[in-house]
């Protein structure tokens, strides 16, 4: 309706600043259908600002921000962002589940209670989804008694009962332990590879050379550098992108 | 070494007095803390709507009652609410009744000063839910009032429970103070006791064993609560 | 220029409004000569305050309760360490004496325990030679301190507990002894986040002193009451505000100081 291209999110000139610090200092970036793009970069270059940016729970300053036939930027409540919420899920660093519901609950909640879904088939669907993250039986456990992986694979189930065509995922794997990691990757490959649209924030330069379509590096704030994994590893056309990439690897 | 003497409290009479004011104090917590928490849980809610001049009018009120002394704001509503000398008739006698009597003071002052401290505990609750945990639930697309109702509150509750059980235990010894104002409970029947027997220490000993088991008696089945209500590996020692 | 002022600062702003309007109507109503109600609080005041009607010497009143709140806390701090520091012990021995008296004051009304040690202590009593008077406000003050001792252990458990164990394992392998390590590494780190605590039981035992009307000290609410037996009803409600002002005028910066140093202090656990 309202897109100025063909892709499903479109981020143009965005600028957010918290007090004296402009954190995104004019980000543009395009993400097709079925992409996979991961964002990667130092700390403090706005990589998980730009997430939040994309399903509003950062408002901008300045610039356009498009999710389908949602534009971002103009809205303003959490209400006018439901619809928004509905199709762009997010994972967490820190996991984030709801310590006072179990597993199960955790999943299913918000389909019932936001989209007003059947309890039934969200239920079904609860139950197929832990199956699919490798967590049946876990059902009836709270997020406290589960080790990290476990947790943020239940978020990646509790994203994906949402139905979303898009899901942020933001340093899933920063603060997990190093044999837990492997499971939580291994989720998202098949997520990526069923076609889902994804836009990862990570520190694990394989993985985002294996998985992804499309790496973009940022740094103070802006995009230095997008291409496909394969030319922007091997081939970094921008210094800054050297440096960082002879640091990490 | 004092010659302690408890050979009176074979008397029914004393019995009789101490249990009547054991008694009475259980009503004078019981509908104090109730009506606390009641005033907790509307001041709370008040403060999440995020109105700066109810805000201030609710910080007002918490702050007055928290930093003045219980003793004096009883004393206060005791002789203020009776001046007001509205009667109501006893169905039994039909004789005309003080409305506002000594009990009915100290009930409205007890919850008023536990209603702030009740406030003071739900506020600090609902602040303690990790601000991630509820960015979280937006990012899932709950609403403001969704948001507080299934994610916030619950958490909240679960959380305020240790402070919530320091206001109410603080709320019962606080009943004491009501002996001052006359109403006939525990503290106020140990003084009926010396002043019959003359055998004050043992009156006080005895009357401040009586408090410390029951305050002991609340906190632990608080603690059961919390217990009870304590999400599975949620909350102990991150 | 506009100005917009945010939440917070609106916020106040209406506080303190609030605050100066009523200080404003009372000292109007001062200048005005007065409704008669406020001339006679305003001519017991210097009473009210210092004990005497010419505000000297001071022999009671507010200050009375001030200095019985500073010895009770003197006295509270010292005995609150000891026993605090008994519930850290490692012998059970120790710990589980410390920790049944600990209950047992805190569990314990203020005025009860007061009550009891106004009766439990002798007037006098020779130790070593030594002989201690008991005046009715040396029990009030002793009263007052108990329960305050036993929070304030409270206090240093949490404090010396919220300290990260891996400093205690880190302390250990350095070679500290036990000792040590509570004066090099858990104390100094502990005492920054005590002093919140310690404030707020502090203004908790201002409010407190105002219980020791019932030893027949000569505090405020002493004098209050016995000043009131000489005025007019009316008066009433005006002498139990100005009390009442005094005790929040006092312990509300306390409180209000307190919270600002556990705000600051919350941010630097671990």
């Amino acid at each position: 309706m309202t897109s100025r291209s063909e892709a499903l999110i479109e981020l143009d000139g965005v600028r957010k600043s918290f007090g004296d610090t402009e954190v995104l200092k004019g980000i543009s970036l395009n993400v097709g259908k079925g992409e996979a793009v991961c964002v990667i970069g130092p700390s403090g270059s706005g990589k998980s600002t730009i997430l939040r940016t994309i399903n509003g729970l950062l408002p901008v300053d300045e610039g356009f921000i498009r999710v389908g036939e949602h534009r971002v930027h103009e809205l303003r409540s959490d209400r006018e962002m439901r619809p928004l919420r509905r199709q762009v899920a997010m994972v967490f660093q820190q996991y984030n589940l709801f310590p006072h519901r179990t597993v199960l609950e955790n999943v299913a909640m918000a389909p019932v209670q936001v989209l007003g879904h059947d309890p039934e088939e969200v239920r079904e669907r609860a139950v197929r989804l832990l199956a699919k993250v490798h967590l049946d039986g876990k059902e009836s456990r709270y997020p406290g008694e589960l080790s990290g992986g476990q947790q943020q694979r239940v978020a990646i189930a509790r994203a994906l009962a949402m139905q979303p065509e898009v899901i942020l995922f933001d340093e899933v794997t920063a603060a997990l332990d190093p044999e837990t990691v492997k499971g939580v990757l291994e989720t998202i490959r098949e997520l990526v590879v069923e076609g889902m649209t994804c836009v990862l924030v990570t520190h694990e330069m394989r993985f985002a050379r294996e998985v992804s379509h499309r790496v973009c590096f940022t740094d103070h704030g802006r995009i230095v550098e997008s291409a496909p994994p394969a030319e922007l590893f091997d081939a970094p056309q921008d210094p800054r992108t050297r440096e960082f990439l002879a640091q990490v690897l | 070494m004092f010659g302690l003497d408890f050979t009176w409290l074979l008397d029914p009479t004393y019995q009789g007095w101490l249990v009547e004011g054991v008694w009475i104090t259980l009503q004078l917590a019981a509908v104090s803390s109730l009506a606390a928490l009641v005033i907790g849980l509307f001041g709370a809610l008040g403060l999440t709507l995020r109105l700066w001049w109810l805000d201030a009018l609710i910080e007002l009120f918490v702050e007055v009652f928290r930093n003045t002394p219980p003793l004096l704001q009883m004393l206060f509503f005791y002789f203020t609410l009776t001046q007001l000398g509205f009667t109501i008739e006893d169905p039994v006698t039909g004789l005309q009744q003080p409305l506002f009597n000594a009990f009915f003071s100290a009930s409205v002052s007890l919850s008023l000063f536990g209603g702030a401290l009740c406030v003071e505990a739900f506020r600090s609750g609902l602040d303690a839910v990790p601000k991630a945990t509820l960015e979280a639930a937006r990012s899932l697309g709950y609403g403001r009032w969704a948001l507080f109702r299934r994610v916030q509150a619950p958490i909240a509750t679960r959380i305020c429970l240790p402070g919530l059980t320091n206001v109410l235990t603080n709320l019962f010894k606080t009943t004491s103070q009501a002996s001052v104002i006359t109403v006939p409970e525990l503290m106020y029947a140990a003084g009926q006791v010396y002043n019959d027997t003359f055998r004050t220490l043992e009156a006080m000993l005895l009357v401040l064993v009586i408090y410390v088991a029951l305050v002991s008696l609340l906190s632990w089945a608080l603690l059961r609560l919390e217990r009870l209500f304590a999400y599975p590996g949620y909350g102990q020692g991150v | 220029m506009v100005i917009n002022p945010s939440y917070e600062q609106r916020k106040r702003l209406l506080l303190v409004g609030i605050l100066l309007t009523v200080i404003a109507l009372v000292l109007v109503d001062a200048a005005r000569g007065g409704s008669a109600e406020w001339s006679r609080v305003i001519a017991r005041l210097p009473l009210l305050l210092t004990g005497s009607a010419q505000g000297w010497p001071i022999t009671g009143g507010f200050l009375l309760n001030v200095v019985m709140g500073i010895a009770s806390m003197a006295i509270a701090t010292a005995v609150g360490t000891l026993l605090g520091l008994s519930l850290l012990a490692r012998r059970r021995l120790v710990r589980q004496p410390a920790f049944v008296v600990m209950n047992f004051l805190r569990n314990a009304p203020w005025l009860v325990v007061l009550f009891a040690m106004l009766y439990l202590l002798p007037y006098r009593l020779t130790l070593l030679g030594v002989t201690f008077e008991f005046s009715p406000l040396a029990k009030a003050i002793i009263g007052l301190s108990l329960p305050t001792a036993a929070n304030f252990a409270e206090v240093i458990r949490g404090a010396v507990q919220s300290v990260h164990a891996g400093q205690w394992e880190s302390a250990r392998s350095l070679g500290y002894s036990t000792a040590q390590i509570y004066r090099r590494v858990i104390l100094p780190q502990a005492f920054r986040r005590m002093i919140p605590g310690w404030m707020n039981l502090y203004a908790l035992l201002m409010i407190a002193t105002s219980l020791a009307t019932v030893t027949g000290v000569q505090e405020v609410v002493t004098l209050l009451r016995t000043t009131l037996s000489m005025e007019s009803e009316t008066t009433l409600v005006y002498f139990y505000l100005a009390v009442l002002a005094m005790f929040f005028a006092y312990c509300y910066p306390i409180a209000l100081l307190a919270r600002r140093l556990e705000n600051k202090t919350k941010g630097d656990s671990l």
